[in-house]
């Protein structure tokens, strides 16, 4: 008996101790809810601009509030007799234009200034007549003006007006322009794009001194505000295309879109494992690219740009393909083909011949190979996906390692699993050279993004030949070529010069697994529908003729 | 369109995973586990070796007697490291007994782990008295299983075939790789027939022709191919024919491109000359006329003085040039002759003359084609004339 | 369903080529060496002359409708019940001709390729690639066509011409021995292996451009379709004599495996040949799903052919297991045949003259 059960007063004190914590996750939420509350996110939409000087400050102090990079400078305008401020990012901006062009020309007391502003009106009194920047834009919304502050830029505020000037005096620290790393070319020109758009474009305004050249700018990412630029040729590139790539642009609602991966968010079939949008840092790719008719995208942050629309066999191409005497290009084009098809298949098709049909190899072939695989523990498919899991982690390895260390990828990965192994009877020598044979294919394509869906495949169609033989690898390729028939990369067919939708597009397919002489390819891919079709007028082709 | 490539995406996994269990390795079988048969021996079982040996040969049959000892030839796969340590024979060899060829080589299963595997055949050998019983029923499973190849080479050998299996020989090659080989040189030496290959007879087979196959000779360590074997359109070996039967009968066949011929010299008594052949037109025609066939083999030979072995003789001489040519045509000629006379006291027909008959006078050839080689081709005379140039002594006087 | 592209001359051609290019020239020299023995190779020539008229009369004829498939005018030509009755015909002709595709290329992979594995994995292997294929629709069925054309075709050609390497001339002599009637009688053989464009174009025509030029590409088609088949019938004859090619059951493959040039790499050129051939088979394959499909679809009145194409698996598995042994598959192959030839030679024309009585009438 008793009224102070000991079970009822644990359980009691237990119920308590429960409470306690969860008293202390609610006091955790509402410490977390009171600062998201007092740092809300700030929509600059949100501030209109004010004829009150200090009220447009006070805004911008709060837009701004915990950066500290932010500079607010505020001075006595004697040439208007009104007060003034400029906001800029420190570190961003170019502060010699900003003192000589902006602060001393306003604080120089003018003697005509009245006359003058009243016969301009304030506003233009000040970016006719004052600020002597090379570029001095109104702005009259505050995020117009928050977002050129944000890209390095000056906002001047001048009293009693509702208008602010958005002065150029962007100057950024930039890489400077080198060669490309990803796509090494023997004859190419050295220069390849950077991470800053502003270059970017120069380098393709240099290369086509046109005005049918057009750069039209837009932004992507909610938050970001990334800028990207849509580069194509007035009268080549087809409306229609323009119009889709323009269209699915606008569709990029990410907040923060990774700038070397954007095009993962509009290019076609984002399941498929091919890729269907063309990446590229050379300028003198994009601007061949934009000539045959297509549109290029390029955007601030990465050296990569983009070619829309892609076909699978623009990634067999090189700039160099192009540079070369026509029927030496042509065989190296048409050996990256062969050499594509081979790191696909070589250790699906040693699976298969070795493990079902040693009869598709020579006689004398066979007794090597079935000598060499004497004593081997394992089947051909568990050696041979060894062998495969070994060369992509020593491919990703040699990637990731810094430059000082890789050598000694090398030195492990050849010496002592290739050779070791070997000696120790664990591998069979031809499956090795069937390996690095692979690999070295791999290397040898002239793109990476096209090497990693083939390095993909070869494992599946590896299995398929350990269950099925020569026909599982047949069946496997079949299904493959299906799949790319699908493909469709902005409503072009993803095979578009190898499959000809007419006899009228069959001249597609002499720039496409061989190559003719530049003379000989006067037309513009036709799959295309470029607006103008040739490249090569006929009076520059009748110098050719006569001879 | 993000939904409908999704669902092809899901469409074309689903794919692949329905094809994976499916594909249930059910014909793997690793490159070192088949047994690579290089070589096949048909004898006759021998009679009474002793009972024990004999039940252990036995290929289990419902039906068929213990007719045939057949005997394969594998390759021993060995590391490079045990190469060198043992210099022993590169071969292994196992037999069966039995009449089926296909009983006879699941039998062999039996004694290995590594099951037979035909698509590396490359040397048949029957024995003469294999052959002389018949070979047409005994190649049907070499023809008609799917992994043998139609470039088999058939050999005779004129005592047991098994022996040229068994062969020591000195090279360091498999037996059979090593005499299959062998063909290679048929042109320079056209002492034995070269086209004889299972795709070969079994073409002779269905035409119902004769045909001739080469010997194959073993002595000590070392094979030769001569001479032929003849075997009528019952496909049993009825004769043999010597080297320059060959000879001539390659000449006949308007196969012959090159080789030697060897005459008395006509400039030096008691020495020789040497003719070698380099090019060779040769026309057989068919003549019917008033119901009476007759061959007419007209040929041209271009060719080079090989060899005198007399010194101090001039080789330009026009004199011994013309000589030479007239002796070496009748030497072509009479080779020509004896294959032919040969051929005709057999009864048996190689020599191609048949369809020559058969392009030229079809509706003649229908009549007597089940006659032509008992009646006809006996009875039919062939003129035989051949023109030798001799173009220069190579390379001195 | 409409097809949703617009299909072109060229396109028309590739179509015309890859029906044609089946199963059919693995088994073709034997059927036709049995009557025109060593003059199999003019039969095959001949064959084609005769499946060239057959198809301009069907083109003609599809000219008339240049609204509807044939589907439709059957129905306008002899009334709903007789019409859909010829329809069915059409449908059934076709399947079977799938499923003969399917079954002998089932015998050459099992034989060759696969001893031990069950045929019923070949036989759903070939199927399930054909379906993902037809449902992707006609652009994606006639892009992985020209795909195929450009590589697997290729290397398929190209394998063939080694057979000029082991051809003997005098397997091809005498010349028309025995008179020109068994060379127009194996040309009769030969029809299975042609037939195709005659029965395509009828459902393919409203979805033309350019019809002007579609008869020229169609006859382009067979053009190159009889220089292959010529090719692999007179190198068959050549390597193997007319004798033996009627003798053996898969002819084309042995003549390939008689090919073998001493100190070099080729040897076994059959089991290449027969690897390559699978994906040539697989183009003749999805057009006769594909069409089928669309066909069956019509013939139903269904806007959307995907489920018909997916239905038409299972009866065409049941199809190809069907015949029990070998020779029920070359009975089975005489009679589609004979009633490709009955269609394209018998049916057709007089199609074409009821079309032409109804407009002058």
């Amino acid at each position: 008996m008793g009224y102070f059960d000991a079970n009822d007063i644990r359980a009691r004190l237990q119920g308590l101790k429960k409470l306690l914590a969860g008293a202390d996750d609610v006091s955790q939420d509402m410490a977390a809810l009171a600062r998201s509350l007092r740092e809300r996110y700030v929509e600059s939409e949100d501030y209109p601009l004010s004829a009150a000087l200090a009220e447009n400050l006070a805004s911008l102090r709060e837009i701004f509030s915990g950066s500290d990079d932010i500079r607010f400078r505020e001075f006595w305008a004697a040439s208007l007799q009104l007060k003034a401020a400029v906001v800029f990012l420190d570190g961003m901006t170019d502060e010699k234009t900003l003192n000589e062009h902006i602060i001393a020309k306003l604080t120089r007391p003018r003697s005509a200034g009245p006359a003058d502003s009243q016969r301009f009106g304030l506003a233009e009194t000040v970016r006719c007549t004052i600020v002597t920047a090379a570029s001095v834009q109104t702005a009259d919304r505050m995020e117009a003006v928050v977002h050129r502050i944000l890209a390095g830029d000056t906002g001047l505020f001048v009293d009693t007006l509702e208008a602010a000037f958005v002065v150029a005096t962007r100057k950024v620290e930039a890489r400077a322009v080198e060669e490309p790393e990803t796509e090494a070319e023997i004859r190419g020109p050295r220069d390849g794009f950077t991470e800053e758009l502003g270059v970017n474009i120069t380098l393709i305004r240099r290369r086509v001194k046109n005005p049918n050249l057009v750069v039209s700018k837009r932004t992507a990412g909610v938050r970001s505000q990334t800028d990207i630029a849509v580069v194509y040729f007035r009268g080549i590139a087809d409306f229609k295309l323009v119009g889709e790539v323009e269209k699915r642009l606008r569709k990029i609602t990410i907040d923060i879109p990774a700038p070397s991966g954007i095009h993962g968010l509009f290019e076609d079939s984002p399941f498929s494992i091919f890729p269907t949008v063309l990446n590229t840092e050379r300028p003198d790719r994009f601007v061949a690219a934009l000539a045959e008719g297509k549109v290029g995208i390029l955007i601030d942050g990465t050296p990569f740009c983009c070619i829309a629309p892609t076909t699978f066999a623009d990634f067999f191409k090189s700039g160099d393909d192009y540079y070369e005497k026509w029927l030496p290009a042509a065989l190296i084009r048409f050996t990256r083909y062969i050499t594509a098809f081979f790191a696909l298949t070589m250790p699906a098709l040693y699976v298969a011949i070795t493990s079902f049909h040693p009869g598709l190899l020579p006689m004398p072939l066979t007794l090597t190979v079935g000598t060499s695989r004497e004593g081997v523990p394992f089947p051909t498919f568990i050696e041979a996906f060894i062998m495969e899991g070994l060369l992509e982690i020593m491919q990703e390895a040699g990637i990731r390692l810094p430059k000082l260390i890789g050598p000694a990828v090398s030195i492990v990965g050849g010496l002592v699993i290739g050779e070791a192994a070997v000696r120790a009877g664990l591998v069979s020598p031809p499956l090795v050279i069937v390996t690095s044979f692979t690999a070295i294919a791999t290397f040898s394509l002239s793109s990476y993004r096209m090497g990693l869906p083939l390095r993909l495949l070869r494992v599946p169609l590896m299995v398929l030949a350990a269950g099925l033989g020569m026909f599982g690898v047949m069946w496997g390729l079949i299904a493959i070529a299906i799949h790319l028939s699908i493909l469709e990369s902005f409503g072009e067919p993803y095979l578009a010069p190898l499959t000809p939708r007419s006899s009228a597009n069959l001249s597609d397919l002499k720039d496409t697994v061989g190559l003719l002489p530049a003379t000989r390819m006067s037309e513009r891919p036709a799959y295309l529908e470029p607006q103008d079709a040739v490249r090569l007028k006929e009076e520059e082709n009748t110098h050719d003729d006569a001879d | 369109m993000g939904k409908t490539s999704f669902r092809r995406l899901l469409l074309a996994v689903s794919l692949i995973a329905l094809i994976l269990p499916l594909g249930g390795c059910w014909d793997r079988k690793e490159i070192e586990n088949r047994g690579y048969v290089l070589g096949v021996a048909i004898d006759h079982a021998a009679p009474g070796e002793g009972t024990g040996k004999k039940e252990f040969l036995a290929a289990p049959q419902g039906t068929g007697r213990r007719k045939y000892l057949v005997t394969m030839e594998l390759p021993k796969f060995r590391k490079e490291a045990d190469k060198e340590i043992s210099s022993a024979k590169q071969h292994l060899l196992w037999a069966a007994e039995g009449e089926s060829m296909f009983a006879v080589a699941r039998a062999i299963n039996t004694k290995v782990y590594f099951a037979m595997f035909f698509e590396d055949i490359q040397t048949m050998v029957f024995s003469e008295a294999v052959a002389r019983e018949g070979i047409g029923g005994l190649i049907d499973f070499w023809l008609r299983d799917a992994e043998v190849r139609r470039k088999v080479k058939l050999f005779v050998a004129p005592g047991r075939a098994e022996d040229v299996l068994k062969a020591d020989l000195k090279v360091d090659e498999v037996n059979s790789i090593f005499i299959a080989k062998l063909p290679n040189n048929a042109e320079r030496s056209p002492y034995f027939p070269s086209k004889a290959t299972v795709g070969e007879i079994s073409e002779a087979l269905r035409g119902k022709r004769s045909f001739v196959l080469p010997f194959v000779l073993v002595e000590g360590k070392e094979v030769k191919l001569a001479k032929a074997a003849v075997f009528d359109r019952r496909q049993r070996m009825i004769g043999e024919l010597d080297e320059f039967e060959v000879y001539g009968a390659k000449l006949i066949r308007r196969e012959l491109k090159q080789g030697v011929v060897v005459v008395a010299n006509p400039a030096s008594p008691g020495k020789i000359a040497v003719f070698e052949l380099y090019e060779a037109d040769i026309n057989v025609t068919p003549r019917l006329e008033r119901g009476k066939l007759r061959f007419s083999l007209e040929a041209r030979f271009v060719g080079t003085l090989g060899e005198t072995q007399s010194v101090g003789q001039d080789a330009l001489d026009p004199a011994f040039t013309t000589a030479m040519e007239q002796a070496v045509a009748a030497e072509y000629a009479r080779m020509a002759r004896k294959v032919y006379d040969r051929q005709q006291a057999l009864k048996v027909e190689i020599l191609g003359l048949g369809k020559l008959v058969y392009n030229r006078y079809p509706e003649y050839w229908k009549s007597i084609k089940d006659r032509w080689e008992e009646e006809i081709f006996p009875a039919v005379p062939i003129d035989i004339n051949i023109q030798i140039t001799v173009r220069r002594p190579v390379l001195k006087r | 369903m409409m097809p949703t592209r617009w299909v072109s001359p060229l396109q028309f051609m590739v179509i015309t080529v890859n029906a044609m290019v089946g199963t059919s020239l693995l088994v073709l020299p034997r059927s036709v060496a049995e009557t025109a023995k060593q003059d199999l190779w003019l039969a095959v020539l001949l064959a084609s002359v005769l499946i060239a008229v057959s198809f301009r009369i069907a083109a003609a004829l599809a000219a008339r409708f240049p609204g509807q498939t044939a589907i439709e005018y059957h129905r306008i030509l002899l009334g709903n019940f007789l019409g859909n009755l010829l329809s069915i015909a059409m449908l059934a002709l076709m399947l079977a001709v799938a499923a003969q595709l399917i079954r002998i290329s089932r015998i050459a992979v099992k034989i060759f390729l696969l001893d031990q594995t069950p045929s019923q994995v070949i036989v759903l292997a070939f199927l399930l690639l054909a379906v993902y294929a037809a449902q992707s629709g006609l652009g994606p069925v006639i892009r992985v066509q020209q795909f195929l054309l450009l590589f697997a075709h290729s290397a398929f050609v190209f394998l063939v011409l080694l057979g000029l390497l082991e051809i003997e001339t005098e397997h091809y002599t005498p010349l028309l021995a025995e008179g020109v009637m068994p060379v127009l009688a194996g040309s009769l053989e030969c029809w299975s292996a042609y037939s195709g464009p005659e029965l395509l174009i009828g459902l393919l025509y409203p979805f033309l451009l350019r019809r002007g030029s579609v008869v020229r590409f169609g006859l382009a088609g067979i053009g190159a379709v009889t220089v292959l088949f010529v090719l692999i019938a007179g190198i068959t004859l050549g390597i193997l004599g007319p004798e033996e090619t009627a003798h053996l059951l898969i002819p084309t493959i042995m003549a390939y495996r008689a090919i073998e040039i001493p100190d070099t790499f080729i040897e076994r050129i059959d089991g290449y040949l027969i690897i390559v051939w699978i994906a040539v088979c697989f183009t003749s394959l999805v057009n006769w799903l594909y069409f089928g499909g669309f066909a069956a679809a019509r013939l139903l009145r269904l806007e959307n052919a995907r489920p018909v194409m997916v239905l038409l698996v299972p009866v065409l598995a049941y199809l190809v297991t069907a015949p029990p042994d070998f020779y029920s598959v070359v009975i089975v192959g005489k009679w589609i045949n004979y009633a490709g030839l009955t269609w394209g030679l018998g049916v057709l024309p007089l199609l074409l003259a009821l079309a032409w009585r109804r407009k002058a009438g």
